[in-house]
């Protein structure tokens, strides 16, 4: 379609309006109250322009470009009324000296000296500053409504509204405002997202750090470091420190989106407690040591143990959330230095049950589809997955496809905040995934709602499936699952029939006795509908840390070398002694738990735990600090002095990833690039200098200039990434793996024409129950997971403004329940199994089902995992951290004035 | 049984106000009188008005109190209906049944040509009821005038779940009240129209959205509804079609068809920019036709009669007939159903009646708070739409309301921009911050500290909120103002400061 | 009053949720909209605080504390304008001792103003309660307020 726009052609496309096909050829035209990211709207009126042939001057951000059209965005008609426009904006100001920036400059740029209006009424000068992160102040808003819509379409939270009409409109948080009082934020639904503080076009919401230090003097283009989802960033710097963090617009994955924790949530980075100088017990007493000191300490040690007790006393723990780079090299320094293959990562306790139930039937066991493919799907079905809190910038863009009229089914013993939107809650119990998908497959066999061309073409093993599922009734299943039959079938129905349906799972499927049971049975279900290797279909972990996709892949498993490659391939163990010089070590070698049953054995006497707090997030406490406890050696990496820290003999310090570059893999395989936008605290190296110091004064030098070297090893090693290098990953976008050459684009959609090996393979599975069931001494089944606004083991986020939304771990109880055990919220509860006792405080939730519980597990002081047992998923050594049976206690006698604390439950 | 005479007395909310519920209570004990309630001819200035059958067609009393019950009986002092100038210069088709039926009696509608429409609808296809209104050259009746055909074949061509049929009962505009006529006194012939739109664009729920102001206009919609379900009507291709009453909640702009949209979704009545348009997407994102009620009414007739009878009727670019409405100073305030093309004064003359007594005229305003004020001097103005447009002016739902001497135009000019800043939805700057700056620089005047300037500034902010509004309560508020001024000028020079 | 909210608005159940409606509903049985219940009212209905208020706020039928007894609402549309309605008004606020908004002592009158009663041919008018009122003369108020007294 082709226009002219003040006298130029332009080429708009179908639907664009004048202004976005003007603001892509290049022309300004002046506007406060549009975004690329909001619907078209049309208050702020500056955007007016002429149309030939048409009266009038409309708005050309809600006038659509049409074919031969022409426009003028400049004339001294338009002039005059934007002038106009601009002084009834500055007549509201309640100090016109001190109007927004963007008012004074527009003026300016208009030609407007004077506000004509002589004691005109004003703005309400009101500020709302509860909101631990940014302010809003009314004196500064014109009412443009951005906000309101950035809550609305963009994040879905409704938290904000346009109150009053006429002149007093004006933007809110909640209904505070209606008593008068301005704390809006704090009590209303808002998740600090920080859409609208970035849409607002004129500072009137506006972060407090940059209210304290300062507008940022550059920026540094990075990828934040906590979930899978991998958001963009701009970190804006100012004297050598972060001030703020902004979504990037072209940021693949979050398309200038973001959440609490990557938005607000980095100021751990300047906590007064961050670790500076390595620390080494003595007694129990921490001494300082000198970097040199401390490295050559863990080389004599290591050195010392691997003579005497040989490789197999000893082991790495690497870190999900470090790089890959970093990640590769403790794989390496194993291998090569220690020569054995005892390192694991944090994906052993997450998804390793999705890595194994995805590698027997699809042959590969990343994300088969996009982010982006949410857009496409014509369904979407989220199992034992809790996007709008794990992954929130994710969770949106459900929300926002939701808007659009696509269905969502959820299947979730919680009713989570999409449970609850969802058109399908198939609330089961915990524990009966294998049950429920095999009902769901019963139904599709049934029905004949199979894909017979895809499952023919493309599949092997499916009559043993159709066996299996036979006698998987509705009625049968509900039994088992305690969802109602006639869900089970519409719910089976609408996935089958969807035209396009889009699984994405998390770790109430992972998180089991058969925990990778429960992902091939999902995956068998998509292979039996065909919704596999197609846009906006697929099977999708939803991957948890920054980088536990990536550590995986780079090799920091016990079971495979980078890029899933079998220690017993020949052609692998030729090229790695040909690129390191030493042999590949053959022999599988110990997944973590494995780790603490040699320790307690005394077969393994050292450690090295980089950025992972085992002694507070592995289950089984008392048995992982037994464990710890029993080795000669401990030696803990980490940003903070964490709980395994606390245990350890050698402490490190850690760089952040704000300090030190190198790449974090996504959760839809997608490699990004993390860049170095402040210096280390005093000298502190970052991980992958510490390991090549250790390993050159170990005798096997280890020297790469920068990062990107480190990478052009892997990409010499593991043929899935032979075409990454940092030159390609300068693209916004990345580059998704496999990139099996420097030619090729990246992989967004998986198995489009055939799998790994060729089809794809129903493996049948019968539903089993978990490892404990409620008995009468332990009643009550508990499940654990996370919450929004805190962060796996919490060391980050409980040193950030997060602590004035959330401040404790809560269990949340049915209202049944704890009308039964008369228990009131706030009420601390003793929390007893088998394995030992947690103390927390009771809410009442309608997120949980009579007899389940529910808690988060971001706080150290509970020890929540004690309760936990080592029962964990067969083949991948997964914890089941979703079902322990428990008791409950009370504590306290009744009528005891509860301890005041700040939670927030996303429902 | 006692043969009781049949006295007919209207039921209409105005005819109430003026005594015609006194009437009733004070008779409704008398065996000698059976009273119909129907619906008000209009002539208001006459109500209560009782009517008795007489072998000259009804003949009727006005002004009527209770004790005027024996002359009545007696057959003493009636006027033939048919002899009432105020309504025999008139040309009733939307209005036919005024006075006539009892409103809620399904038979009596059906008996004087009502639902002929609907099955002349049902008989042909879709896209033959568009063209017939399309000859019909049948322009909205709310306001903006727009091409109703066009309105429908866009909704019947876009592709959707569900369509709506939305009647706009908003009736805003002060000096208006013929929608609430036919809401109360003929609301199957509003149901009518809304089946035949809705057999025509194929859709699947209407929606009447009722001003709050109007409680007994709803209430007898809905028994209408009831009635009209009842009678298995309610049926658009062989489903059933529902049709809600919404109650507004007191904002003006909601009468504004996309904040009308809105406030049924149950959301602030805030304005929503166009496009898309409610035919393409309106009513929960789906295609939807929003006429105001009038207009419905207007497309029965055009259905029995065909579009070609309406063409027929009117001025080259206004055909049929529109339905005045005179309030103000006038001597006969009330509702006149002509064919476009009289001029302002034809009907202040013909039908007013001239002046109430003791008044003198200043000046006459056409088209409601947001229409222009036309002087003496322009009362050849032809009652058209064309010609209106061409004046700066509109005729909006077509209320006339006359100010006489006694008005000062300081007053009502701050009048109206006050009008504006109570009811601006406050989405767009021109009118959410125009509007109270407006009423800011009238202040001054009337308090007589106004300066020359002031008069300037006004005007430059009048061009503004006019060229730059979102919807054309901000767009159109500048009017009334500035022709106030225009024909006015030594009113608001006397009142600055010196 | 949770449960009495709650009560009502089982009443109301569109889906979605129709805010309007249901405030619509609380306003008819309560009098008012408390503002203490607007959590109870977006917890019932399934929206949040801010959607509640946005549309509480809005409308100005919509109220949030109690009207007197007897609610009057003069109109000062453009036909009742030309008939005199200021003068009504004044001797209502003159008579009654209050400005528009305001609720006169003892509970019994809240005068407010409104845009057209759809009464135009009979203007000015004015609604008591739910009665309308037409060819109003100042000089007849008084009589008309005993009848609510
Ligand atoms: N805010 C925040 N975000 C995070 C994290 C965090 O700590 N905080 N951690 C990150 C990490 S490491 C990970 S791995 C991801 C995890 O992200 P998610 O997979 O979303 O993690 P959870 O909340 O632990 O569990 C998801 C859901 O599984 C449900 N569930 C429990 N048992 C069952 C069952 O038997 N069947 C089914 N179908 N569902 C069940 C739970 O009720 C819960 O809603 O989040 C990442 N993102
Ligand atoms: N009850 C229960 N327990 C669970 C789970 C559950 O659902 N329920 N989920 C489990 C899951 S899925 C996971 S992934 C684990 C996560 O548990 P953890 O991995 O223990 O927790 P994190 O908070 O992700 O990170 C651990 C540490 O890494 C440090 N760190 C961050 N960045 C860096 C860096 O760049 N370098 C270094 N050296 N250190 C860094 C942080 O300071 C922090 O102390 O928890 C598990 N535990
Ligand atoms: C501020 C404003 C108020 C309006 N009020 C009404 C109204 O009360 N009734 C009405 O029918 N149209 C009203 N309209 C016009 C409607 O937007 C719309 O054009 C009309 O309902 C369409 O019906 P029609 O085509 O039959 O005229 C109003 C428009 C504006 C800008
Ligand atoms: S921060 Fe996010 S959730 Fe909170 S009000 Fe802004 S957009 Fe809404
Ligand atoms: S706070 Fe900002 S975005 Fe929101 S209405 Fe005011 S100016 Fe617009
Ligand atoms: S969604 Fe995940 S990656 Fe994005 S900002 Fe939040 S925590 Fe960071
Ligand atoms: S604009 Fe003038 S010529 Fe055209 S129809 Fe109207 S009155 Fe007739
Ligand atoms: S002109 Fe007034 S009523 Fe219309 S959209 Fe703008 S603010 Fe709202
Ligand atoms: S940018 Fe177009 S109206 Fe504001
Ligand atoms: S202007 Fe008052 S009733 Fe219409
Ligand atoms: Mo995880």
């Amino acid at each position: 379609m082709k226009l002219s726009i003040n006298n130029r052609l332009v080429v708009a496309e179908p639907g664009e309006t004048i202004y976005e096909a003007a603001k892509k050829s290049g022309f300004a035209i002046p506007g406060l109250c549009a975004s690329d990211h909001l619907n078209p709207f049309g208050s702020c009126r500056l955007c007016l322009c002429e149309i030939e042939g048409q009266n009038g001057t409309p708005a050309s951000c809600t006038t659509l470009a049409r074919e031969g059209m022409v426009v003028h965005t400049e004339s001294e008609r338009l002039n005059r009324l934007r002038r106009n426009l601009v002084e009834l904006y500055l007549s509201e100001q309640p100090h016109v000296d001190r109007a927004p920036e963007v008012l004074q400059r527009l003026a300016k740029s208009l030609g407007l000296r004077q506000v004509r209006y002589p004691q005109p009424s004003h703005r309400l000068d009101v500020v709302d500053r509860s909101n631990p992160f940014f302010t809003f102040d009314n004196a500064a808003c014109i009412s443009c409504a951005r906000c309101v819509r950035a809550c609305d379409e963009i994040q879905g939270t409704h938290a904000l509204t346009m109150l009053n009409r006429g002149f007093a409109a004006r933007p809110v948080a909640g209904a505070a405002a209606l008593s008068g009082d301005a704390a809006g934020f704090v009590s209303s639904n808002c998740v600090s997202c920080g859409a609208c503080v970035k849409e607002c076009p004129t500072g009137a919401l506006m972060e407090k750090t940059i209210q304290e230090q300062g507008l940022p003097e550059q920026t540094v283009r990075t990828t934040c470091a906590y979930c899978g989802v991998g958001c963009t960033f701009e970190a804006g710097v100012r004297d050598g420190k972060v001030v703020r963090m902004v979504p990037a617009d072209d940021g693949p994955s979050n398309q200038g989106h973001a959440c609490m924790k990557g938005r607000f949530g980095w100021t751990y980075n300047d906590a007064p407690d961050r670790l500076h100088v390595p620390l080494l017990k003595q007694g129990n007493e921490w001494v300082e040591i000198s970097w040199s000191a401390a490295l050559d300490r863990i080389a004599q040690e290591w050195w010392r143990i691997k003579q005497t007790h040989g490789p197999d006393a000893l082991a790495t723990i690497s870190s999900s959330r470090g790089t890959n780079e970093e990640n590769y090299l403790f794989g390496k320094f194993m291998r090569c230095v220690i020569g054995n293959n005892h390192i694991d990562n944090c994906a052993r306790v997450c998804h390793s049950a999705t890595v194994t139930g995805m590698m027997e039937t699809l042959g590969a066991s990343a994300a088969t589809n996009s982010i982006q493919d949410l857009d496409l799907a014509k369904l979407i079905m989220i199992v034992g997955a809790n996007p709008t809190e794990s992954h929130p910038v994710v969770g949106a863009r459900i929300k926002q496809a939701m808007r659009r009229g696509v269905p969502l089914i959820v299947i979730d013993p919680r009713r989570t905040e999409l449970a609850h939107l969802a058109g399908i809650h198939l609330q089961l119990h915990a524990g009966t995934n294998v049950a429920l998908l095999n009902g769901l497959g019963h139904v599709v066999a049934k029905e004949g709602l199979i894909d017979e061309t895809f499952v023919h073409a493309r599949t092997e093993g499916f009559d043993d499936w159709l066996n299996t599922v036979a006698e998987c009734t509705p009625e049968q299943t509900s039994r088992v699952t305690g969802v109602p039959a006639h869900l089970i079938t519409e719910a089976a129905r609408r996935y089958a029939k969807s035209g396009g349906s889009m699984c994405l799972h998390g770790l109430g499927v992972t998180e089991h006795r058969w925990g990778s049971h429960g992902v091939m049975a999902l995956v068998n279900l998509a292979l039996a509908t065909g919704n596999i290797g197609k846009p906006g279909t697929g099977i999708n972990p939803l991957r948890g840390q920054n980088n536990v996709q990536g550590a995986s892949d780079v090799g920091c498993l016990p079971t495979y070398f980078a890029g899933y490659q079998s220690f017993d391939n020949p052609d692998l163990a030729a090229a790695h002694l040909a690129v390191t010089g030493r042999p590949l070590p053959a022999a599988r070698g110990m997944k973590t738990p494995d780790m603490w049953d040699a320790a307690l054995a005394g077969q393994l006497k050292t450690l090295w735990i980089i950025g992972y707090d085992v002694a507070q997030t592995d289950p089984n406490l008392k048995k992982v600090h037994a464990a710890l406890k029993n080795l000669e050696f401990l030696i803990v990496q980490d940003l903070f002095l964490s709980e395994t820290a606390k245990l350890a003999h050698l402490v490190i310090p850690g760089a952040s990833f704000l300090e030190k570059d190198g790449t974090f893999t996504n959760l839809e395989r997608r490699i990004q690039r993390i860049r170095k936008a402040v210096e280390p605290p005093n000298g502190v190296l970052p991980d992958w200098q510490v390991v090549c110091e250790v390993s050159a004064r170990m005798g096997y030098p280890m020297w790469y200039g920068h990062p990107s070297a480190i990478m052009d090893e892997i990409a010499q090693l593991a043929p899935m990434f032979a075409g990454v290098s940092f030159d390609r990953l300068e693209a916004p976008e990345g580059l998704q793996w496999p990139v099996p050459s420097k030619e090729h684009p990246g992989t967004s959609l998986m198995h489009e024409r055939s799998f790994p090996k060729g089809r794809a393979r129903f493996v049948p599975v019968d539903a089993l129950p978990p490892g404990e069931l409620p008995t009468e001494a332990y009643p009550l089944v508990l499940i654990t997971g996370r919450i929004l606004q805190h962060y796996n083991c919490g060391a980050q986020t409980r040193r950030t403004g997060i602590m004035q939304v959330v401040d404790t771990d809560v269990l949340e109880m049915h209202a049944v329940d704890a009308a039964r055990l008369d228990l009131h919220d706030g009420e601390t509860v003793r929390l007893v199994s088998a394995r030992g006792e947690a103390r927390l405080p009771v809410i009442v939730s309608e997120r949980v089902q009579p007899g389940e519980l529910f808690t988060s597990f971001h706080f150290p002081d509970t020890d929540l995992n004690q309760l936990l047992s080592s029962s964990a998923d067969e083949s991948s050594k997964c914890p089941e951290y979703k079902v322990s049976t428990v008791r409950i206690e009370k504590v306290l006698p009744s009528g005891t004035p509860s301890t005041p604390m700040h939670v927030m439950l996303i429902t | 049984m006692s043969m009781a005479l049949r006295l007919y007395l209207s039921n209409d909310t105005s005819a109430r106000a003026a005594g015609a519920g006194l009437l009733a209570d004070a008779w409704s004990e008398r065996p000698e009188v059976q009273l119909i309630r129907t619906s008000s001819r209009g002539a208001f200035f006459l109500e209560p008005v009782v009517e008795r059958d007489s072998p000259d067609g009804r003949l009727a009393w006005f002004r009527v109190i209770p004790e005027d019950l024996p002359s009545i009986l007696s057959g003493r002092g009636g006027t033939p209906v048919r002899s009432i100038p105020f309504l025999m210069q008139q040309t009733r088709f939307t209005f036919a049944n005024f006075g006539e039926t009892e409103p809620l009696v399904l038979d009596e509608y059906q008996a004087r040509g009502g639902l002929q429409g609907l099955e002349t609808a049902l008989r042909i296809t879709p896209d033959a009821i568009i063209e017939e209104v399309r000859v019909s050259q049948l322009r909205g009746r709310g306001g903006a005038a727009f091409p109703v055909w066009n309105k429908w074949k866009v909704a019947q061509q876009a592709k959707a779940d569900e369509k709506y049929v939305v009647a706009n009962a908003d009736e805003g505009d002060a000096g208006t009240y013929c929608d609430r006529m036919i809401l109360e006194g003929d609301p199957f012939r509003l149901l009518e129209g809304m089946l035949i739109c809705a057999r025509a664009i194929g859709a699947d729920r209407g929606y009447v959205y009722c001003r709050q102001e109007y409680p007994a206009a709803a209430a007898t919609l809905r028994a209408a509804i009831h009635k009209a379900d009842e009678a298995e009507l309610l049926d658009v291709d062989g489903e059933f079609f529902p049709i809600e009453v919404v109650e507004g909640a007191g904002s003006y702009v909601c009468g504004e068809e996309t904040a009308l949209l809105e406030s049924i979704e149950g959301r602030p009545g805030v304005v929503r920019a166009k496009p898309p348009y409610p035919a393409q997407s309106g009513l929960f994102g789906r295609p939807t036709v929003v006429s105001n009620v009038l207009t419905f009414a207007t497309i029965p007739n055009i259905l029995s009669w065909g579009g070609a009878w309406h063409a027929a009727l009117g001025t080259e670019q206004s055909r049929g007939t529109m339905a005045l409405q005179l309030g103000g100073r006038v001597k006969q305030p009330g509702l006149v159903e002509v064919p476009f093309g009289l001029t302002l004064r034809q009907v202040l003359d013909q039908f007013g009646g001239g002046m109430a007594p003791g008044s003198r005229f200043k000046a006459v305003q056409v088209g409601g708070p947001l229409g222009s004020l036309f002087p003496a001097s322009q009362l050849d103005m032809t009652i058209c739409y064309d010609a209106f447009a061409q004046a700066g002016a509109v005729l909006g739902h077509g209320g006339i309301v006359v100010y006489d001497h006694q008005t000062e135009m300081v007053d009502l000019a701050r009048h109206f921009m006050a009008f504006t800043a109570q009811e601006s939805c406050g989405k767009c700057t021109p009118c959410r911050i125009g509007s109270v700056r407006g009423v800011e620089i009238l202040e001054r005047i009337q308090a007589g500290s106004g300066t020359a300037d002031d008069l300037l500034l006004l005007e430059d902010l009048g061009a503004t909120m006019k060229a730059a509004s979102l919807c054309a309560l901000g767009g159109r508020a500048p009017y009334p103002v500035l022709t106030a001024i225009e024909h006015f000028p030594a009113e608001f020079r006397n009142r600055l400061r010196q | 009053m949770q449960e009495q909210v709650k009560e009502i608005l089982a009443q109301e159940k569109s889906k979605p949720p129709n805010i309007l409606k249901a405030l619509l509903l609380l306003q008819e049985q309560l009098g008012h909209v408390p503002v203490e219940a607007v959590p109870v009212i977006a917890h019932t209905l399934d929206v949040t605080t801010a959607q509640v208020a946005g549309v509480l706020s809005y409308y100005p039928d919509l109220r949030v504390s109690a009207p007197g007894r007897h609610l009057i609402r003069v109109c000062i549309g453009e036909s009742c304008f030309a008939n005199g309605c200021g003068r009504l008004l004044r001797t209502l606020q003159d008579s009654l001792r209050i400005d528009v908004g305001e609720t006169a002592a003892g509970g019994r009158f809240t005068l407010e103003t409104m845009s057209c009663a759809g009464n135009c041919a009979l203007s000015p008018s004015m609604i008591v309660d739910r009665d309308l009122h037409g060819r109003l003369l100042p000089s007849q108020l008084d009589a008309l307020l005993d009848h609510y007294r």
